[in-house]
């Protein structure tokens, strides 16, 4: 576990310092702002606008830096030959890419948090709710600020070691403030979005979830470019799994063409084999106000559990067989 | 079981090229594909035996493309072999335990360019379980050992090419192995910078550690290793202890004299052959069966000064030469 857990919070490190993460944070911000115009712009139905285009921003782009993020991280190990010096250590090929996965899924949270956080200040402000809005940038602003004092008094960032830098006042006030922060988002996020919202915001994170550990899939065989593309050709094909599923090229009462019949049985075999990602699309029910059912996040979570978990251990078994030239 | 830091039967490698290769299971489907030139097959090590003993220093030799880092990185598990077996440290390949005990540079090697040397190293370690405490001593020890302790609080990015070679010396050791294997340590190093790690893969061996590592830089091998093998064009094509390799035969001596008059030049010329001239100097180079007693006794008879009797014994790099044209003849 020690391994494991060594990998991943590498994983973390590196995505976390990595620019383009932070400058594709501040798009979806930033797009989010736009939502906000846009519904306020539109006459009396402000807050549906706001909670549609929200959420589907939110989901889509959270999906998009999973992409990114998980096709890149295998590959770049492989390609920058850091996986030279790992993979003779004592640890099985799996736990390096468990580790990997757990690294980006506690990045993925992070990032899943922040934008609930921003889609809530968006919401407080759609909704006239100004000083919830204020506490956003409040809690942002008292981050930043704050940090950047303790930097300039010296604090730096999180060195390991018993008795290393990490135990430095500083150091230790710096770590604390982020943690601090990062659960008055939460809380923030909490006091501010209706139940219906958060729900939906959970299983965006559950979908994004699948997605990455699919990404690994890919990413364990294959070059990023491909990876990213299979990834996206999947995500897109689970966001309409049910609509294939039911598919039936069949007029009433016609025999189906034993050519159309083959496509059919083809379609729904792929629908059978993608993810269901229909099941985190809750935008129907949030745009109306309707919480949804308790044990439906439950099979939800679970259903995306046991699908990312199968994608896991697939990855794993091609990725243990890989040559590292 | 083996008492040999490294063992190897028999090593083979194919590498199978293209998109179609990296298909898992593509192997039997892969000799008809290349039949009807979709894919490519490259063997890169045919049949490599040797065996490396506890507490020796193993120089591996060869031209570029010999197949080293492929043989190498076989024993490491980064890639896993057609045919054949190996072992390491007395366990099969890919065994945990012998992995824990095994330290290891690439060539080249790169590394999470965003850490610091400290946070760097202590991810290694914590890659070997070591508790917090130990990490911490040995990373701070391995920083001076290697000369970074003025580079701690630069990430790597900002590194030197010689700088990343220490510092990923530094990470091969943080276990404390009993096998080092080291994929051109040299590589990138200044002349200082060479001395340092001749001076610690010595200690190495002074701490009864094995150490393996591959060179071009045939000077370091010839100071370092107690044994060497040469590979080329993917076969191994000489092994064992250096002195063994390039014998007492002496293969020519070279007799510096000073002032020769040319008609002493004139006589010696026919037995000496055509003289090297230096400032101040004849150089003659005798075959090396010649008894050079009354060569030397008719130049001393001539007015000459006798400067120097140098006998050259066969060098490493004629043998790699040799190896070298071996391979291509076989090819």
């Amino acid at each position: 576990m020690t391994q494991i857990l060594a990998i991943a919070l590498n994983t973390f490190r590196e995505a976390i310092r990595n620019r383009l993460f932070a400058a594709m944070m501040l798009l979806t911000v930033g797009m989010l702002i736009v939502v906000a115009a846009f519904s306020s712009a539109s006459l009396h139905e402000e807050v549906r606008l706001m909670k549609d285009m929200g959420l589907f921003l939110t989901s889509t782009l959270s999906v998009v830096i999973a992409i990114f993020v998980g096709v890149n991280l295998v590959y770049k190990e492989i390609e920058r030959k850091t996986i030279y010096t790992v993979a003779p250590k004592p640890i099985l090929r799996s736990q390096f890419l468990l580790g990997k996965f757990l690294g980006l899924a506690f990045t993925l949270a992070i990032q899943v948090v922040f934008l609930g956080a921003a889609l809530a200040a968006v919401y407080g402000a759609v909704t006239s709710q100004a000083a919830d809005t204020i506490y956003f940038i409040l809690i942002l602003l008292g981050w930043v600020v704050i940090d950047f004092v303790l930097v300039a008094l010296g604090a730096r960032p999180f060195e390991p070691g018993e008795h290393g830098d990490s135990s430095r006042p500083y150091d230790v006030a710096r770590r604390a403030l982020a943690v601090s922060a990062g659960a008055g988002l939460v809380a923030y996020t909490g006091l501010v979005l209706p139940t219906e919202m958060l729900q939906a915001l959970f299983l965006v994170y559950v979908e994004v979830m699948i997605i990455t550990a699919v990404a690994l899939v890919f990413s364990s065989f294959s070059s990023p470019f491909l990876s990213g593309c299979l990834t996206f050709g999947v995500f897109v094909l689970g966001r309409f799994a049910d609509r294939l599923a039911d598919l039936n090229l069949a007029e009433p009462g016609e025999q189906l063409d034993p050519l159309l019949e083959r496509v059919q049985t083809l379609v729904h075999g792929v629908a059978e084999v993608v993810p269901d990602l229909t099941l985190y699309n809750l935008t129907p029910y949030v745009v109306y106000g309707h919480p949804i059912s308790g044990t439906y996040i439950v099979e939800a979570t679970l259903y995306g559990a046991t699908y990312a978990g199968l994608a896991l251990v697939l990855a794993a078994l091609m990725f243990s067989r890989r040559d590292f030239v | 079981m083996s008492d040999a830091a490294v063992e190897v039967h028999d090593l083979v490698k194919t590498f199978d090229l293209g998109f179609l290769g990296a298909l898992p299971g593509i192997g039997p489907l892969f000799s008809r594909l290349q039949l009807k030139g979709i894919a490519q097959r490259v063997e890169a090590v045919r049949g490599v035996s040797l065996r490396v003993e506890p507490g020796e220093i193993f120089g591996f030799l060869g031209p570029n493309g010999a197949g080293k880092t492929t043989t190498i990185k076989m024993l490491m598990g980064l890639i896993r072999p057609t045919s054949g077996t190996a072992s390491i440290l007395g366990r099969p390949l890919g065994d945990r335990e012998a992995r824990a005990r095994l330290g290891f540079l690439p060539e080249h090697p790169y590394f999470y360019d965003y850490l610091k040397p400290i946070e760097f190293l202590d991810f290694y370690g914590r890659l070997f379980r070591i508790d917090a405490r130990e990490r911490r001593r040995r990373a701070e020890a391995l920083v001076d050992r290697v000369g970074l302790r003025h580079a701690v609080n630069r990430p790597l990015r900002k590194f030197s090419k010689g700088m990343v070679q220490r510092i990923g010396i530094a990470q091969a050791l943080i276990n404390d192995p009993d096998l080092v294997v080291l994929d051109e340590p040299m590589s990138g190093l200044d002349p200082m910078g060479r001395k340092d790690v001749r001076d610690l893969i010595f200690a190495l061996k002074e701490q009864g550690k094995t150490v393996f590592f591959s060179s071009h830089i045939l000077q370091d091998v010839e100071a370092l290793c107690d044994r060497v093998a040469i590979m080329a064009r993917g076969r191994l094509r000489s092994i064992g202890p250096l002195h063994t390799l390039l014998g007492d035969e002496v293969e020519r001596i070279d007799v510096s004299l000073a002032n020769a008059s040319p008609e002493l030049v004139a006589r010696l010329t026919p037995d000496g052959g055509e003289p090297r001239t230096l400032p101040g100097l004849w150089v003659f180079s005798l075959p090396g069966t010649t008894d050079v007693g009354p060569f030397i006794q008719g130049a001393l008879a001539g007015g000459a000064r006798l400067v120097s009797v140098v006998p050259h014994r066969r060098s490493l790099e004629t043998l790699f030469v040799e190896a070298a044209r071996d391979a291509e003849g076989d090819a």
